[in-house]
């Protein structure tokens, strides 16, 4: 047994998961009828099954293909096809390890192992022999500021090293043992006259501990007797993520302190400065934290100061500056399900004039001469496929949302879908009214519950208040909206996969034409737009597209929304104009390079873009400038490398992603990318020959010319960018070198006479690599190592090199 | 009324019903578009991607499966480009599918002997069968059964498992099992062709390309300058190890065929080819390599020529050779002169190796066997002097093992080696090289127009079978040359192997692997041996050789031979090892009664899971997982039988591959041809 399950509370029941043993038809009877029984239901279904018996128990789909008109070869296909769904029983513990590219740079790959050793799980397995846990590998949490990062089931771990993987684990088996029934965090309803204190409550923020400082806040209000004086207020994403939890107190004069990085033990100090005489919170500004919370927030770059900042330090100010806030608008101010305050906002005024004013081709004509582009990535000219699906043929038409936002290293759109859902909505009404749709679809994976959960809350307020549903404001126009939840699979960012899965198949792509415009959702003319299009709709009708245009340049106008992720001093959301260039959001929005290291590249639009080296950093977001300097917009994934950074190994990694994406249809993607995969690792693993990149671009070519989707014709972006811009790194993986001391098999750790001999290195290395000996120099037996890094982690003295 | 579109493909106008794709379209005007995953008829599937095409103003290429046919279209199919990426796309499809199209065995016979299909038909028990098959690859199975170094045993897969088959054996019985029987491997009447070829040469290769044009229908006139046709086989081979009815049995095939032999004729120079030329519609040099080469050593005329000795004794004298013989060399020459020298009462027979034991021979049983017989074998001998002993002997000086050594002889033959006669060739204004004529290996033409060559005169000494090899394809160059096209020679169709088995791989062959082990080679007695020149090596009895031919494993794929995605990749030039890496996993679910599903073959193309639930399976198939790792497969874990309940033969039909086949005898021939 290992150390980590050694402490198991007794009453920790340990099971294998699952239901299998006591099979119950009437449950799977239940799920039939809420779900339905034509084949388009097969993917709700078997997430319903999956939420009942925590994996797909075989029985229970034979049971499905008996009752249900959905086949065999139906089941088998769809519940093997999407990530989400497991055919093994799960253990009783999810840990789910981030691969997204943000955690990936910041070793993500190194948790992973150490989890696994940790918990005695072999090769090849998923759960440890107790069936507590089961480990899996996810493409991005969307957490990216907080990389690497571990979920297990719905803790957050954030910023983890190998050496804080044990406690993690202990740490959750010890919340778990005193686990509260979870508080739901209901703001209260709104008054005049309070001062609000404002929490961001976003995916990430709560995972950085804001839940905890609301749940603090909301006890010392009531203790202090201060209800009178203020309320609580939860919002959206605040974008400056470097700084959650961030804690806005808002005084009825409009007076606001800022407060970052709070702590929950904080709300008091913090309540008693603002609503009490003043004098009493000064020692704030100094606070440094000495514990460890439950959060490992270990951060050496960033120690854990808090303080009061303001709009106005010029931190802050850089990092607000030069953003233009258009889809993110009201960041930080507006509670998300609040619809009274959306619509306080003018919010569904322009859906209101659009529906009861408005003809169809004036909307169209506006997003039009606004220049909106598809914020998806490829840059679709989005008035002009308005009126493409207007102008097709058919009764029926459809409206779909594409938020299968799949990125490692991207989360636009769960931000957006967390903190401004009434916005999207808004959007995709109006675009359904342009179209001539009455029925539409939010396609939103299943990996965001909150943004799933808001969106559902949203929808209902909407048709609780007529915005939604039949006769809406009395025009005559009726729509209903639904969500679909994506199960996993990063292809369905495509839009005929999308399109697929929502029919209830496997999420592969066909060749367009027919564009869903001309034949889309069951063959009906279908406009898909994406989350960060719609949300940008109601800005531009309210605003007129003059003033979208005027922001921008060349064909790319208004704003974009980017991740701002990896290397680099001030990480967050970011929404800027379209020509900024890739310098100013670096340099002046995100601080520089963290540590002082040397800025080497940006990776921009994940694994269809590219990286673009600092010599390039004047290249401007423009999807015409992207695209020329190899890369693409993408979906907006920004992610900052440094020095330590190998862009072969960058490579491999997108690589690697994309090739486990791909559906396996096409011959070009399936074979193609799994063929410059193993060059690739051949590189990275020093077995290298000197045809290697010849034949790696080669292939690359053909992989671009011959693949049937989008995901397959970009996928070798990131490896023909790196080729063009870092040949010299990749010929020295030939000569069995990385320069940047990324891959593991060319990199040996050694300890240098700078050592002490205090022995921290041994005691803490996973694998017994270095022999225990007090008082002289360590030393590190090569075999043994593993490249974890741990040992010149904790070394005090500096003394291991990587060479 | 429908509305129709003209477009262009490939230079030609075709006009298309409005709806149409430009596959349609190129298939309309003849034009050739491979495909794999799509069958005439239905909805394109668009997953194998091999159908690629350039359409005119599109910036990427096209699928043409899927690509609407529109007014004013033009479409390339026949670029560079195109056909670039067909390959590679065929040769990424090659990376994954994984098995073996021909086996091992027949991929390592340097003729290209099918030894599964022959091995199949003897254990059907049907040996006119088999040396039909055997004959469309090689006439002399008799012969090289007995003789050739049986490349294919070395490689033979069962020789992971235990050993290997004795394919050898099973060659000679089916050979033996054609000498004599009416038309094995003779076609029906050929259409007559009225071309006359002209063959210089009657030995291996020289009778195996009379018996493949003959086939054909053409005339062939054999010239030799020996007495007998047969060549090294009869003048240089001993007949204990290849009996003289035998190799004649074959060479009456030929005869039998209309071959005409003028036996004692020589090729004399530039003239007399010259007069083939006019009176011929085509010349084949196959004179072989007939000049011994002399020993290098001082002295080397005391030495006679092996060759000598086993021509002389091939052509039926039986001569004394004295009591104590020396035979300097290695290889099949030396050893059959120091073995006929045993059996011409010699006492003491010497022979003297310059290689190492092991390099001696190829096959090391030979050199045992004739050790086996009396002979002593010496390795890593390096004779350096022979002179004429006093009396009637001869004494040669050596280094053997660092040291000098002196050996008495009362007769010396050389088997150093044998050569073409290059200077001959010159002389006839050939263009040569060191070894011989210098023709093209594929297309076996020389610098002389309607002058083709092969065998030993252009490879220097080699083996029989090698030199059966190039008669052969020879043949088939020479009738293409007479049938107006350029010669080419044959096409060998591409072949993907899985090379050495890794133990999961091996488990699954072992587990329907007969059990029995190799059959023992049985041969007369040494003492016996001693006296006689009667054969030494005896054959494989009817139950044993098809006792024998069960151990074999059935490496070759059913459906080689209408494999689609072979032939396009074979029409492609596509290189199967252009990407190596992982690939599908080897397995074989056989529990259909007529149907075997090996996954390991399957290219993803989806149309036998579409072909299922068109017949309306229950179950069916479908494919499971995602990406590199998807195969298909039947749902829930079920067996195949309960996956093709009624729709197999339509699912195996569309198979592109032997992924989905029928067992062997169990099933019709799948009709083909459904996609392009």
């Amino acid at each position: 047994m290992t150390d980590a399950l050694k402490d198991i509370p007794a009453h920790v029941e340990v099971t294998n998961g699952g239901a299998a043993g006591e099979f119950d038809p009437g449950i799977l009877d239940r799920i039939i009828a809420r779900t339905g029984r034509d084949a388009g239901a097969v993917i709700p279904l078997l997430q319903a099954i999956q939420a009942e018996f925590r994996y797909l128990p075989r029985r229970a789909l034979e049971y499905v293909v008996e009752k249900t008109e959905i086949t065999a070869s139906r089941i088998a296909g769809v519940s093997t096809f999407y990530d989400q769904f497991r055919h093994r029983p799960l253990g009783q513990h999810l840990i789910r390890v981030c691969a997204g590219t943000a955690c990936h740079v910041k070793g993500a790959s190194v948790v992973y192992d150490a989890v696994l050793r940790r918990l005695s799980i072999p090769a090849g397995e998923d759960t440890d022999a107790h069936g507590l846990f089961t480990v899996e590998k996810v493409a991005c949490l969307g957490c990216c500021t907080l990389a690497p990062v571990v979920q297990i089931d719905h803790v957050t771990y954030g910023h983890l090293t190998v050496g804080t993987v044990p406690r993690m684990i202990q740490d959750f088996l010890d919340y778990e043992r005193h686990h509260r029934a979870g508080k739901h965090l209901t703001p209260p309803a709104s008054e005049e006259g309070l001062a609000e204190i404002r929490i961001g409550l976003g995916s990430c923020c709560l995972s950085r501990g804001s839940g905890r400082v609301w749940e603090a806040m909301e006890e010392t209000l009531a203790e202090l007797g201060a209800g009178t004086q203020a309320r609580l207020k939860r919002v959206g994403c605040v974008g400056m993520c470097h700084q959650t939890p961030l804690v806005e107190i808002v005084e009825p004069s409009g007076e606001c302190a800022l407060y970052a990085r709070v702590r929950p033990e904080d709300a008091r100090p913090i309540l008693l400065r603002h609503f009490r005489p003043k004098g009493i919170a000064h020692r704030i500004e100094t606070a440094v934290s000495g514990v460890v919370d439950r959060l490992f927030t270990e951060d050496h770059v960033e120690v854990l100061t808090r303080h009061v900042i303001t709009p106005r330090d010029p931190q802050v100010h850089a990092f607000l500056g030069k953003q233009k806030r258009l889809s993110t608008e009201y960041c930080g101010h507006i509670d998300p399900t609040d619809l009274e305050e959306y619509m306080n906002f003018e919010g569904f005024d322009v859906l209101r004039r659009v529906v009861t004013e408005w003809t169809a081709e004036r909307v169209i004509e506006e997003v039009r001469r606004s220049g909106l582009r598809g914020r998806g990535g490829a840059g679709y000219p989005t008035g002009l496929k308005w009126r493409q699906v207007r102008e097709a043929p058919g009764q029926k038409k459809y409206v779909v949302m594409n938020g299968d936002e799949g990125d490692p290293g991207a989360f636009m759109d769960r931000m957006l879908l967390e903190s401004y859902p009434y916005r999207v909505i808004e959007g995709m009404a109006i675009a359904a009214a342009a179209v001539g749709a009455d029925e539409g679809v939010l396609y939103i994976r299943a990996e965001y519950p909150l943004a799933i959960e808001r969106v559902s809350e949203a929808l209902r307020r909407c048709e609780e208040r007529g915005i939604l549903g039949e006769n809406i404001f009395n025009s005559g126009f009726s729509l209903r909206l639904r969500i679909m939840q994506g199960a996993g699979a990063f292809v369905c960012g495509e839009e005929t996969a999308l399109l697929a899965s929502i029919e209830g198949r496997r999420g592969m792509p066909r060749l367009r034409p027919p564009y869903p415009a001309e034949s889309g959702l069951w063959e009906s003319p279908t406009l898909v737009n994406n989350v960060e299009t719609f949300a940008l709709v109601p800005w531009i009708l309210r605003n007129g597209a003059d003033d979208f245009a005027a922001l921008g340049i060349g064909r790319s106008k208004g704003t974009k929304v980017f991740a701002l992720v990896g290397k680099i001093a001030r990480g967050g959301l970011i929404e800027v104009p379209m020509g900024v260039t890739i310098r100013e959001i670096v340099e002046e929005i995100g601080g520089g390079i963290a540590g002082g290291r040397t800025f080497k590249a940006v990776q921009v639009g994940g694994p269809s873009g590219g990286c673009i080296p600092a010599e390039l950093a004047h290249t401007a977001v423009d999807y015409e400038a992207l695209t020329g300097v190899g890369a693409m917009m993408g979906s907006g994934g920004f992610v900052v490398l440094d020095d330590t950074d190998c862009m072969v190994d960058i490579a491999r990694y997108f690589l690697t992603f994309t090739q486990n994406q791909s559906c396996g249809k096409c011959t070009f993607c399936r074979v193609g990318t799994r063929r410059m995969l193993d060059i690739l690792e051949r590189l990275c693993a020093g077995h290298g020959r000197k045809t290697d990149l010849d034949d790696l671009e080669a292939l690359a070519q053909s992989v671009k010319k011959g693949s049937l989707c989008g995901l397959g014709k970009t996928a070798p972006n990131p490896v023909l960018t790196t080729l063009r811009y870092f040949r010299s790194e990749y010929e020295a993986h030939i000569e069995k070198r990385c320069p940047a001391g990324r891959c593991q098999a060319l990199v040996h750790y050694v300890i240098t006479d700078k050592c002490i001999g205090c022995t921290l290195c041994s005691q803490n290395c996973p694998t017994d690599a270095i022999p225990f000996r007090p008082y002289q120099q360590q030393e590190i037996i090569d075999e043994k190592c593993v490249r974890c890094g741990t040992c010149k982690e904790v070394c005090p003295a500096d003394a291991v090199e990587v060479k | 009324m429908t509305e129709t579109v003209r477009l262009t493909i490939d230079g030609l106008g075709v006009e298309a019903p409005d709806g149409s794709t430009v596959l349609d379209a190129a298939r309309k005007l003849g034009i050739r578009v491979p495909t794999l995953c799509h069958r005439k008829g239905t909805k394109a599937f668009q997953s194998c991607f091999i159908c690629l095409v350039q359409v005119e103003g599109r910036p990427t290429l096209s699928a043409a499966c899927s690509t609407r046919a529109l007014e004013g279209m033009v479409v390339h199919s026949e670029t560079e480009e195109v056909h670039r990426e067909r390959r590679t796309g065929l040769e990424l499809l090659l990376s994954e599918h994984h098995g073996d199209c021909e086996g091992p065995c027949a991929i390592a016979c340097p003729a290209g002997l099918d030894i599964p299909e022959m091995i199949e038909h003897i254990t059907a028990g049907d040996a006119a069968e088999a040396i039909r098959a055997a004959r469309e690859r090689i006439l002399f199975n008799a012969v090289l059964g007995r003789i050739c170094p049986a490349f294919c045993e070395r490689v033979c897969r069962r020789a992971q498992l235990d050993e290997s088959v004795s394919i050898a054996a099973l060659q000679r019985f089916a050979g033996d099992a054609g000498i004599g029987a009416e038309s094995a491997g003779a076609a029906e009447k050929p259409a007559v062709t009225g071309k006359k070829i002209a063959i210089v040469g009657a030995g291996p290769a020289g009778l195996t390309a009379a018996f493949y044009l003959l086939r054909r229908g053409h005339a062939c006139v054999l010239f030799d300058a020996n007495k007998l046709p047969g060549g090294m086989w009869r003048y240089g081979v001993g007949e204990f190890r290849l009996p003289r009815t035998v190799l004649d049995g074959e060479i009456d095939v030929v005869r039998r065929l209309g071959g005409e032999f003028r036996m004692e004729t020589r090729l004399e120079g530039a003239s007399s080819l010259d007069a083939l030329r006019r009176d011929y519609d085509a010349v084949l040099l196959a004179t072989g390599a007939p000049v011994p080469v002399a020993l290098d050593c001082e002295g080397a005329e005391f030495a006679e020529a092996a060759m000598c000795l086993l021509g002389r004794v091939g052509a039926g004298e039986r001569s004394c050779v004295g009591s104590s013989v020396v035979v300097i060399g290695s290889g099949d020459m030396a050893l059959d002169a120091a073995r006929t020298a045993v059996r011409l009462g010699a006492a003491n027979v010497t022979l003297l190796s310059p290689k190492e034991r092991k390099a001696i021979h190829p096959v090391g049983e030979r050199v045992e066997t004739a050790e086996t017989e009396g002979v002593e074998v010496r390795a890593g001998v390096r004779v350096t002097g022979i002179e004429a002993a006093l009396g009637a002997g001869f004494r040669l000086t050596a280094e053997e093992g660092g040291k000098s050594v002196r050996i008495e002889a009362s007769a010396v033959y050389g088997a150093a080696d044998r050569a073409a006669d290059v200077g001959l060739f010159a002389g006839m204004g050939l263009a040569v090289t060191k070894k011989g004529i210098a023709a093209d290996a594929h297309a076996f033409t020389t610098n002389i127009g309607g002058v083709f060559a092969a065998g030993e005169c252009v490879l220097g000494p080699d083996y029989g079978v090698r030199a059966v090899a190039a008669g052969r394809q020879a043949a088939t160059a020479i009738d293409q040359f007479l049938s107006g096209l350029k010669p080419a020679g044959e096409t060998r169709p591409i072949n993907v192997h899985m090379g050495v088995l890794n133990e999961e791989e091996l488990a699954i062959v072992r587990s329907t692997a007969d059990p029995s082990r190799r059959a023992p080679d049985e041969s007369i007695a040494p003492e016996a041996r001693r006296q006689s020149f009667d054969e030494v090596e005896r054959g494989l009895s009817m139950e044993a050789a098809t006792a024998e031919s069960r151990r074999c494993v059935r490496c070759s794929c059913l459906a080689k031979d209408y494999c689609e995605l072979r032939r396009h990749a074979t029409e492609y030039g596509a290189n199967p090892g252009r990407f190596k890496g992982s690939h599908r996993r080897y397995g074989q679910e056989v529990s259909h009664r007529r149907i075997v599903y090996e996954p390991n073959k399957c290219i993803l193309c989806g149309r036998c899971i579409r072909a299922a639930a068109e017949g309306n399976e229950r179950v069916g198939l479908s494919f499971l997982g995602r990406g590199f790792a998807t195969t298909v497969g039947v749902p829930f874990e079920r067996e195949l039988s309960e996956g093709l309940a009624v729709a197999g033969h339509a699912c195996v039909t569309v198979c592109p591959t032997g992924a989905l086949a029928f067992k062997r005898g169990t099933g019709p021939e799948p009709e083909r041809g459904t996609s392009g």
